[in-house]
């Protein structure tokens, strides 16, 4: 399960369609506790709580070229590493790539869900391994 | 606190319980939505965790016997709709696993689960 945002779509059809550019943005990926929805932004979606928790920027430097398929997908070649835990934990289900570093702030570009995945100071850091984080497009 | 992980699932999928319903609907209006989802039918919930590819199937009648054992703890409610509660959204904060049952080290996370 995962889709772009009611923002981004807006976004994404008016720069296709030539109506209006989009600049390019920055991904951020956050690490969620509850699965969010098409509407969800930055403020609305709920993040992990840990202690070191922080969204990890995803540069573009660290993905494939896009590939067409059905659906069509992009993902990463590397591998990524969030900040460790350093106190408490969170049971992770979903994920969001955001166009701001900041937890609780900016749009949401495209969301999913996850494995459940316990984050805490015995099981950290967490990492997304290669080829993992796939987004795709029908 | 949950009786599987499918359950703790069916009630990540809910709509989150939030302190100020108006500032959050505003947000995602703010945000570019054309409409905030504050509550699901059983229909509409089980249509969206058919897309959740870390829950079986589960038909309209097994997803609401989830929901019913979700009610009776406390975690969801059902008013114009099924939505996550406070009791449940404090649920889903709560550690999954004992410090015993975790495995000591990197983990891994598994994306589109």
């Amino acid at each position: 399960m995962s889709g772009f945002s009611q923002a981004y779509a807006t976004k994404t059809l008016e720069h296709v369609s030539g109506k209006k550019e989009l600049a390019k943005p920055t991904m951020w990926l956050a690490l969620l506790t509850v699965v969010p929805t098409n509407a969800s932004t930055g403020a609305t979606i709920t993040e992990a709580t840990y202690t070191g928790y922080l969204r990890k920027e995803v540069p573009a430097s660290v993905l494939n070229s896009a590939v067409a398929g059905t659906p069509s997908s992009i993902n990463n070649k590397e591998a990524f590493t969030f900040a460790a835990c350093t106190g408490g934990s969170s049971t992770i289900i979903a994920w969001a790539a955001c166009d701001s570093s900041e937890t609780a702030k900016g749009n949401v570009i495209m969301w999913g869900t996850a494995a459940s995945t316990v984050i805490s100071t015995t099981q950290t850091p967490a990492s997304i391994a290669a080829e993992v984080l796939s987004l795709t497009l029908v | 606190m949950f009786a599987s992980d499918t359950e703790r699932r069916v009630l990540g999928h809910l709509p989150v319980w939030t302190a100020d319903e108006d500032a959050f609907i505003q947000a995602e209006l703010d945000g570019g939505a054309a409409q905030s989802i504050r509550s699901y039918t059983l229909a509409e919930l089980t249509a969206r965790l058919l897309g959740d590819g870390s829950i079986p199937p589960r038909t309209e009648e097994q997803v609401s016997v989830f929901l019913e054992g979700l009610e009776s703890k406390g975690f969801a409610e059902n008013a114009d709709g099924w939505r996550m509660t406070e009791a449940g959204l404090a649920a889903l904060s709560e550690p999954a696993l004992a410090e015993h049952e975790q495995t000591s080290g990197p983990v891994q996370i598994g994306i589109g689960g």
